[in-house]
């Protein structure tokens, strides 16, 4: 089990992407999903994201449901109301949805924003998230 | 002075001309003794006046200047002086702002970040980066904020630690808040404050050893879970 | 008559100090006072090699734009810019070919424009073109990499970016489109970074936005808080807006030495 390390891309990944491709592949780890999120989540992806992942989480019978986003260095109001929404989403489910490796200028930036990201859990790694969702069964 | 007649040639020897020039010259670089010295102060003709004028005018001249000099000397020293004092400012501002956030980790994987002193926005913002960061790249599950050296709160300095805390927890690691005394607990009582979400406890050591009988909790429940998987 | 030291002197001022500029001219040493009009290929592509080199080691990031901005005061094709710096084209206020060039079918066009001596201040201004989702990602990226040309700290960078993001959002939904301004200067406090949002979409009418302020206001599409999200970001914000006049948000950040 390998830590999900900060990758160090640079800023916005906005290379285009249409829909689901290998840069939102959803893996599956023991009885959870995760997803390493690279691309711009823009309106189109992120409905097209929550869409299959619900559709894994019900084949899979999933327990929790990981988002690593250290990839991601902005994480605006836009950005944080999908993270809420696939978070409800996942909940209604009956799983547990985890947020990974936000970015410390990030979650700076959301808490002087004043947005919530309070439909989902966070956890510093993926290591941390898998651990607490064990704890859960 | 004697009314002077236009007609009147005066006489003088080429020689003194050339040491008045001379004198001249030396005083325009600054060198008066020298200059003083060429000035003679014998004569008893027409030119002699001209000679006894440059000679009192120079003489002034080089008392004003030496003041001058000394009047700048001065200036100059204590402008270096100054210069001095605020480059050690500097040195010292730099100092208090390293040394008001001094992150310790007090075990592994916890944080303790101890705050003396006023904290206003500024400064919250500064030690909320730090520690943000320290988590990040420690990989620490807690932060213990421990403010046993701040006396009184007001409700915006409470309002930084309830945001510190919340990053904290958005980082996905969990903060705690320690050694509250007891006019701090009356008054955030008093004013309403919010805590939910932000553990408090008496001390540091409180803190830490409830974070470790937790982890081993945890650590029994996994391997427990283990067995039976 | 227009000399290379007026061309070059119109596209330096503001950005970089005199001593560049006269260190430029040594080098140039009689070229510099020839007429623009009278220069040959090969003095045309010395004195930008001279820039270039000069501008490098100065300006850094945006030695790309200014390059080009040269590259238009000496008369040169624009399209010829050598190096993309921030990918977008850039022209001179000294200059009279104020449009910038449509780069590729690209509808984010940045224009750079280095002061003139004339208007005596360092204010470095870049506008964006705000229409598409992309648009908002491209806004976003220049509005990191300027924050951290002028020396903003990683944080602030972070939330200048995050502000750039939510105000392009809103024009992209909203209005449709827009522009997104970013003024780089200086003050006695440090570097500051002026964020002007503006379109001439449908305007927000006095009632909505109380609901904005209150934080109650929820579009369809669940926007609607980031307003108040840039608000709280930054210490400086101005907001000018109404039905029928477009919306206009001004929004300063500031580094501290």
């Amino acid at each position: 089990m390998k830590r999900a390390s900060a990758s160090t891309g640079h800023m916005g990944s906005h290379n285009g992407t249409r829909a689901m491709d290998q840069n939102l592949a959803i893996i599956q780890i023991r009885n959870c999903l995760l997803v390493s999120i690279q691309a711009e989540l823009h309106d189109r992806l992120a409905l097209d994201l929550q869409e299959s992942l619900m559709e894994r989480v019900r084949a899979v019978d999933a327990k929790g449901v990981i988002l690593d986003v250290s990839a991601v260095e902005i994480i605006d109001s836009y950005i944080t109301r999908i993270l809420n929404d696939i978070g409800k989403s996942v909940r209604f489910m009956g799983a547990e949805c985890y947020i990974v490796g936000i970015r410390p200028a990030v979650a700076m930036t959301l808490i002087e924003m004043g947005v919530e990201l309070d439909s989902v859990s966070t956890a510093l790694n993926l290591d941390l998230a898998l651990e607490r969702l064990e704890l859960l069964q | 002075m004697q009314p002077e007649d236009p007609q009147t040639i005066v006489e003088f020897s080429h020689e003194r001309l050339e040491d008045l020039i001379q004198a001249l010259a030396y005083a325009a670089i600054d060198d008066f003794d020298a200059c003083m010295s060429l000035l003679r102060e014998d004569g008893s003709d027409t030119f002699a006046w001209l000679e006894a004028g440059f000679n009192d005018f120079l003489g002034q001249l080089k008392i004003i200047k030496a003041d001058l000099q000394g009047a700048l000397a001065r200036a100059e020293v204590s402008n270096r002086e100054l210069e001095a004092k605020l480059e050690t400012i500097e040195r010292q501002q730099a100092a208090i702002r390293e040394l008001s956030t001094p992150l310790i980790e007090v075990w592994s994987g916890v944080l303790c970040l101890p705050v003396v002193g006023i904290v206003d926005s500024q400064r919250s913002a500064e030690m909320t980066e730090s520690l943000l960061e320290a988590i990040v790249n420690k990989q620490a599950r807690i932060a213990i904020i421990d403010i046993t050296g701040i006396d009184a709160m007001d409700t915006k300095t409470a309002d930084h630690f309830i945001k510190m805390a919340k990053a904290v927890r958005l980082l996905g690691a969990d903060c705690t808040l320690s050694g509250i005394n007891p006019a701090i607990a009356q008054t955030l009582t008093h004013i309403g404050v919010d805590l939910t979400g932000v553990r408090t406890m008496r001390n540091l050591r409180d803190a830490l050893q409830t974070f470790l009988r937790e982890q081993s909790a945890i650590n029994l429940k996994i391997h427990a879970g283990q067995a039976q998987g | 008559m227009r000399t290379v030291e007026d061309a070059i002197g119109a596209v330096l001022s503001g950005a970089i100090s005199a001593i560049t500029q006269r260190s430029i001219f040594n080098r140039l040493g009689g070229l510099a006072r020839t007429p623009v009009a009278q220069l040959g290929a090969a003095e045309r592509q010395t004195i930008l090699k001279e820039l270039e080199s000069s501008l490098r080691l100065f300006a850094r990031s945006s030695s790309g734009e200014l390059l080009a901005a040269c590259e238009r005061a000496l008369g040169e094709s624009g399209g010829s810019a050598s190096s993309g710096g921030a990918g977008g084209s850039a022209s001179s206020a000294g200059s009279s070919t104020g449009a910038g060039h449509g780069a590729g079918g690209g509808t984010a066009t940045a224009t750079a424009t280095a002061a003139t001596a004339a208007t005596a201040s360092k204010a470095i201004r870049k506008t964006f073109a705000v229409e598409q989702e992309k648009d908002i990602a491209t806004a976003r990226l220049e509005a990191w990499s300027e924050a951290v040309r002028i020396g903003l700290s990683k944080f602030t960078a972070v939330k200048v970016a995050t502000a750039v993001s939510e105000l392009a959002r809103n024009i992209v939904f909203y209005a449709g489109k827009g522009t997104v301004e970013l003024v780089a200067n200086e003050d006695d406090r440090g570097p500051t970074l002026n964020i002007v949002a503006s379109d001439q979409g449908p305007g927000i009418e006095p009632r909505k936005l109380e609901e904005i302020w209150s934080g109650t206001y929820k579009s369809q599409r669940g926007m609607g808080k980031g307003l108040l999200a840039v608000k709280k970001l930054t210490s400086d914000f101005h907001l000018d807006t109404g039905p029928g006049k477009g919306t206009r948000v001004t929004c300063l950040f500031r580094g501290d030495r």
